[in-house]
């Protein structure tokens, strides 16, 4: 009996899904994380299972978001161009809100005397305008030593056009301070805008040595075993922000890609899940305690973007599974202002004090309190009956903060409290379809994480969608999602090429640029099976500044390749924007070059589900649902669900960390997957 | 003293089809936040896909929805308050010229003395249908990098009637009933340089109109027109009941404040402009008298009255964060009295272009260090010294690239006023484009032949003060082809104030070859300077002004600055009396409480340049509670 293990390390829990890779037979376990080290966390899940051996192990985890948003990470320094010492401090001279006096930039990454610089210039082609000054490396490195950094960033401007000066410099860096992690802006990611590029190299260098005395701790922690929990016997891979995996190696060169990680690991779940149930589009709704992540998948692909940020001010250029997160969870606050207006979020009561139910000292209604008042929630069996929830405190926290002032019965203030934090994912999903040219209502709604198949079915009737998939294991999607993606590296070059005329020796060039990094990669990566590279450019009419489109190339001869994506960008840019420009205006420009590499891994069979012989007993609850009031409904445990069994709403599926609601008129029914498919006429 | 003038709202009490609605909290709110989702989107569909780098990367551009009559109802959060607060004046221009527009008619508008803020901000704006009656407006406004005139980017210092400025458009029709009026994109295209880009500005303003009419239409469609439009006459009344509730809780009184642009560059004596305002609470009510400002200048400084209201509201908002977004509930809250033809409420054809560097800042100066003396009692943070002024420099030259013309506005991140509770932050951009950011010099440098020296703040160009304004930064470039340079810009002279005793931050510059024998000051109002490849350019930014006296500051801040290499120890034993002991740069406490008391002796120097204490500024007392407030937070970094 070998394993396929995958574990998802978030603040509040670890959770882990194990495949059989001959049988499919499918272990799961979850349990608190341990911070700050968050190894113990991991054995213990594994003791949990009991698993013989273990043949692979994949891992997501918040470790990187939450060294960063906590400022944990490492004593960092940064080497830059003299005389532009503050790109970094200066960052877009932006601010989240247009009036708030208030505000205060978060600390960044560097402090300012951590941050020297040295003569050398190159112009915006690349071009040497002053030659660097290895001597001024010396010193800065010196400098550094001399505060004891334990990491340093490079980043010069224009360098995406040339990384020599950065990488020379790096290697007096790595000569003075041998200890210190070292990466260069280019290596990174050699995409243009100086404080995009320096924010992603500072924020790998940040994350870079906790993240591999993370990994070699983990390392060792799976291969010692350490008597009753399974050893490994073969590769550990991480998974990034772009969803797919690393192998231990290239994680510790781009730790700042596994950021976000978890996340997009959810979406790559919910991606797989709708695949096999034959849905090519699909809005995957990830709703925990906090707040409910959106993403789109369209045409049985789900999307990328070329940016993202971990926090204000630290803008990651690396693709990434585009996400939008909204402040809509279980323990998203509602609250009335001084005018006596209701607002859902986006502040959270978090899991301390946590909703008032959880009787933990929180007095503020939260979503959680309103479905419990509802009669949505089930008291007794939250997390498996582990902890029951005060449905009195609930009552009470709504009755007093809204209900009462606004002069509404409770129920209608809690459904009120629901169709707000509803509104706010619907602004969300309106971001992620209606925006990009897609209409909501031709997709699916595939809802996880603890609170997201509760709320999902009013969601989608909201917006017009007929069907919600509530997946097996709902509460464990993202380690799910790990199991089911291959090794990904994403490449690029710049090229700056105008559509009438490219020139086929920068073509070349940029080619030969790629093949050699993904060379590279390759040799780093051993276990990958084989690899498939999936070429793309980044496109936009010439003149358009800040955005582009980034596009699948044709296969075959590249510049013919990129013709090809020229001629089709007009109509992409209508898709997307909802017009296009007559050429008499525009052509279109060529931004940047990229491969995406894939490389194919062993993958576990499906989870298997085992379902129930026959129904188990159905209970009956009180549920109140708008135009009817409180009516009855069945109470029904999801383990006790057979295949192909239907369960007619008004009706309420409990599992152990995880509620659906049906609402009336719906009809639920189990797919041979296991996986919940929601009709909702 | 000149002719007073009512509200500044239109009177228009509530719409008539709004009355008789029954109101459901829950959707009021769903509609409230689904306006301005609208805003947001419409704003972020420009951002995304437009050409003009003023737009794209300085985000100088706003999307907003009005009512059917022209007020305002929402507003983009990252948009421009200079803008919003002339939009319903702009609107209501445009009804005024169309009473009865057709289902699919655009207008495109820039008429400054007629609802408008300055030529380069160009309103594409569309009546939203429900059947055969306007439900709203939207608007998407973009500030053009071009709009025509004698100088490149339009901005044009040396200009005495709008006449040298440039293209002025009352209300046109752009698209009539769906169909393009071609003859007015012609006058557009003949009009303007890079006409190209341009329209593809355009029509990349148009579709942000449109998915406006299409969200709107999703409301409707959902919620019906009564309920849509009742939940607008809601949201002002919910802002406007909480703004007079404020107000409410503040001492009646007179609060004034004075300020001054540097000078009317195109009069002979090149005198100051002075920007008055006396600010009266009483009960709930608040009147904005600016009756005190100096007339108009002959140059350009001032704007006219819907940019008065713009500039007003915020600044106000900035005293009342919890008020966003801005909408009709609060502009038709305020009372401001102006006379016409002064500097704040200039007249046909007395220039404009340039208000973003002239009278705006100073107004919201103004207007926000009054607040400051109302609230001096009741709560420090919303206190603050003035914040960096625009100092906007147009270069034009050969493309890196193509070779053809190409211009590129350039702006500095600067330092904000000190609140009086902590340090101003550096690297924020003024209140005028408080939704903007700064521009990539990477991309700058492939559009324009320039080539950035520098990107660091400026020692010993903020505010000092018990606590300092932020710094100004030095973005020095040199020219790698020859170049045309123009600046509109403001406050090399007088500098942003301080408050309660805190010294005025550093000056704008531009000079020419800096520390050369042919090195010269180009001033504030340049023109057209052809500078050849080589020459070199000193392009900084204003400090904020500090508040309370710098011998006052935590000794612990001050070497905080001087670790991060902020300012040094001379300045540190000069500006701020502390003395630092030997190279480990501990405290000297006993030097430094000798120096700290030979500085509180001395009188502080009373002015407007940098480096001076303002006036009026110093008669401003440090809040009580501010001190409370400061020792919670000084440590924090």
């Amino acid at each position: 009996m070998a394993y396929t293990v995958a574990v998802d390390i978030g603040g509040t829990f670890t959770d882990l899904v194990a495949v059989e890779r001959e049988t499919g037979e499918t272990l799961t376990a979850k349990v608190p994380s341990t911070p700050p080290d968050f190894v113990p966390g991991v054995s213990e899940a594994l003791r949990r299972v009991e698993l013989g051996a273990i043949a692979q192990f994949r891992h997501a985890t918040t470790i990187g978001t939450n060294a960063i948003i906590e400022r944990a990470g490492a004593k960092t320094g940064l080497i830059t161009t003299r005389g532009f010492r503050d790109v970094l401090l200066a960052g877009r001279a932006n601010k989240p809100d247009l009036y708030d006096s208030d505000w205060d930039p978060p600390p960044p990454l560097v402090p300012r005397r951590l941050i020297v610089t040295v003569r050398e210039r190159l112009d915006h082609a690349g071009r040497v305008v002053t030659e660097l000054d290895d001597e001024d490396v010396v010193a800065a490195a010196r400098t550094l030593a001399e505060e004891q950094v334990e990491a340093v960033a490079i980043c010069f401007l224009n360098s995406f056009m040339n990384p020599d000066h950065e990488l020379r410099a790096k290697q007096v860096v790595e000569r003075e301070l041998p200890d210190a992690f070292v990466c260069t802006s280019a290596e990174v990611l050699p995409e243009i805008r100086e404080f995009e590029r320096t924010s992603t190299a500072v924020a790998n260098a940040y994350l870079g040595p906790r993240m591999s005395t993370y990994l070699e701790a983990l390392d060792e922690a799976l291969r010692a075993g350490n008597g009753s929990v399974a050893q490994l016997d073969g590769e550990l891979l991480v998974s990034h922000s772009g969803g797919g995996l690393m192998t231990v190696s290239s994680a510790r060169e781009l730790p700042a890609r596994i950021c976000q990680s978890g996340p997009a690991a959810g979406v790559m779940g919910a991606h797989a899940v709708t695949q096999r149930l034959g849905y090519d589009n699909v809005i995957s709704l990830d709703m925990g305690g906090t707040s409910a992540d959106i993403a789109a998948i369209t045409a049985g692909r789900p999307a990328f973007r070329s940016e993202w940020s971990i926090a204000f001010n630290i803008p990651i250029i690396f693709p990434a599974v585009d996400l939008v997160t909204i402040g809509a969870g279980g323990g998203t606050i509602a609250w009335l202002d001084e005018s006596g207006a209701l607002h859902s979020g986006p502040m959270s009561a978090g899991a301390v004090p946590g909703p008032a139910s959880y009787g933990r000292g929180g007095s503020e209604p939260t979503n959680t309190d309103a479905n419990l008042v509802l009669g949505r929630l089930r008291p007794e069996q939250f997390l498996g009956g582990q902890m029951e929830l005060d449905v009195e405190a609930a009552e009470r926290a709504i009755a007093d903060r809204v209900a009462g002032p606004l002069g509404m019965s409770l129920e209608e203030a809690a459904a009120g409290i629901l169709r707000l934090s509803n509104a706010a994912m619907l602004s969300g999903i309106r971001l992620m379809t209606t925006q990009r040219g897609y209409d909501p209502r031709e997709f699916s709604l595939i809802a996880f994480g603890g609170a997201g198949a509760l709320q999902a079915p009013d969601l989608a009737r909201e917006i017009g969608i007929e069907r919600v998939v509530v997946p097996l294991l709902p509460g464990l999607m993202s380690a799910r999602g790990i199991l089911e993606v291959n090794v990904r590296h994403d490449l690029l070059e710049p090229l700056f090429q105008r559509g009438t005329s490219i020139d086929p020796e920068r073509v070349r060039r940029a080619v030969e640029g790629l093949e050699a990094k993904a060379r590279e990669v390759k040799s780093r990566d051993t276990s990958v099976d084989a690899w498939h590279p999936e070429w793309r450019a980044d496109v936009r009419y010439f003149g358009q500044i800040s955005g582009y489109l980034t596009m699948p190339m044709p296969e075959g001869e590249p510049v013919a390749a990129l013709e090809e994506v020229v001629r089709r960008f007009g109509e992409e840019h209508a898709r997307e924007f909802g017009y296009e420009l007559p050429p008499s205006v525009s052509e279109a420009e060529i931004v940047n070059l990229r491969t995406a590499l894939v490389g194919e891994i062993s993958r576990p069979p499906e989870p298997a589900f085992q379902p129930a012989a026959e129904s188990g007993a159905s209970k009956v609850a009180q549920v109140w649902f708008p135009g009817t009031g409180r009516i009855e409904a069945a109470c029904v445990d999801r383990e006790g669900l057979a295949v192909g069994e239907r369960v007619e709403g008004p009706a309420i599926i409990t599992e152990w960390d995880s509620t659906t609601m049906v609402p009336p008129g719906a009809v639920a029914s189990v797919h041979s997957s296991g996986d919940l498919v929601i009709a909702l006429e | 003293m000149g002719s007073g003038r009512a509200s500044a709202g239109t009177g228009a009490a509530g719409a008539a089809s709004g009355g008789g609605v029954e109101r459901d909290p829950i959707t009021l709110e769903v509609l409230r936040n689904g306006f301005r989702a609208i805003c947001n989107e419409s704003s972020a569909l420009l951002a995304r896909v437009a050409y003009a780098l003023t737009i794209t990367e300085g985000h100088d551009f706003s999307g907003s929805l009005l009512t059917w009559d022209g007020r305002l109802v929402s507003h983009g959060q990252k948009d421009q308050a200079a803008h919003l607060g002339t939009f319903e004046a702009s609107v209501r221009t445009i009804i005024a010229a169309y009473p009865d527009p057709r289902p699919g008619d655009v207008f495109v508008f820039n008429d400054p003395y007629d609802g408008g803020s300055h030529q380069p901000d160009i309103k594409v704006v569309r009546p939203i249908f429900r059947d055969d009656r306007v439900i709203a407006y939207g608007i998407s406004c973009g500030h053009w990098p071009d709009v025509g005139g004698p100088v490149p980017g339009t901005f044009n210092p040396k200009a005495i009637s709008a006449y040298a400025e440039g293209l002025r458009l009352p209300p046109t029709l752009l698209i009539a009933g769906g169909s393009p009026v071609e003859s007015t994109f012609r006058i557009l295209r003949a009009n303007i340089r890079q006409p190209e880009e341009r329209m593809a500005d355009l029509h990349a303003q148009i579709r942000a109109t449109e998915l406006m009419e299409e969200r709107i239409g999703e409301y409707l469609e959902e919620f019906g027109v009564e309920v849509v439009v009742d939940a607008m006459e809601a949201s002002f009344e919910r802002s406007a009941a909480l703004f007079h509730h404020d107000v409410g809780e503040l001492p009646d009184g007179t609060y004034s404040f004075t300020d001054y642009g540097d000078g009317d560059h195109m009069h002979p004596d090149n005198p100051r402009i002075k920007v008055q305002l006396e600010m009266t609470v009483r009960g709930d009510e608040v009147t904005f008298d600016f009756t005190g400002s100096d007339p108009a200048p002959v140059g350009v400084f001032g704007f006219a009255r819907p940019a008065l209201v713009a500039a007003v509201c915020d600044g106000t908002l900035h005293c009342f964060p919890d008020l966003k977004p801005l909408n009709h509930g609060i502009i038709g809250s305020v009372t401001i009295e102006s006379t016409p033809g002064s500097c704040v409420d200039v007249l046909e054809p007395t220039p404009v272009t340039g208000y973003a560097s002239g009278a705006y800042e100073k107004v919201a100066a103004v207007t926000m260090a009054c607040w400051a003396q109302a609230f001096a009692d009741i709560d420090p943070t919303r206190q603050h010294a003035a914040t960096i002024n625009l100092a906007n420099l147009v270069v034009a030259g050969p493309h890196p690239e193509t070779g053809s013309e190409s211009v590129a506005y350039l702006w500095n991140e600067g330092g904000q006023g000190a609140r009086s509770y902590k340090d101003g932050n550096s690297f924020q951009l003024m209140i005028f484009i408080g939704g903007a950011t700064n521009q990539p010099i990477e991309v700058l440098e492939r559009i324009v032949p320039i080539r950035y020296l520098s990107c660091e703040a400026r020692p010993d160009s903020c505010g000092h003060g018990t606590f300092r304004g932020g710094f100004g930064i030095d973005r020095s470039f040199e020219a790698v082809d020859d170049l045309v340079l123009t600046m509109h810009g403001d406050r090399a002279e007088v500098t942003p104030f301080g408050l309660a005793g805190g010294w005025n931050g550093g000056p704008n510059m531009l000079v020419i070859d800096p520390g050369t024998q042919e090195g010269r000051n180009l001033g504030m109002d340049a023109t057209g300077i052809a500078v050849a490849k080589g020459s070199r350019l000193l392009y900084c930014s204003n400090g904020g002004g500090g508040f309370g006296p710098p011998h006052e500051r935590d000794p612990d801040l001050v070497l905080r600055d001087l670790r991060e290499g902020y300012i040094d120890a001379e300045l540190a034993a000069r500006v701020y009396g502390v003395v630092l002991e030997g190279e480990d740069g501990a405290i000297d406490a006993e030097a430094t409480a000798r120096l700290r008391a030979e500085l509180a002796e001395r009188p502080p120097r009373l002015g407007f340049g940098p480096g001076e204490v303002h006036p009026v500024g110093a008669r401003l007392r440090l809040s009580p509670r501010a001190g409370e407030e400061a020792g919670s937070l000084a440590n924090r970094d």
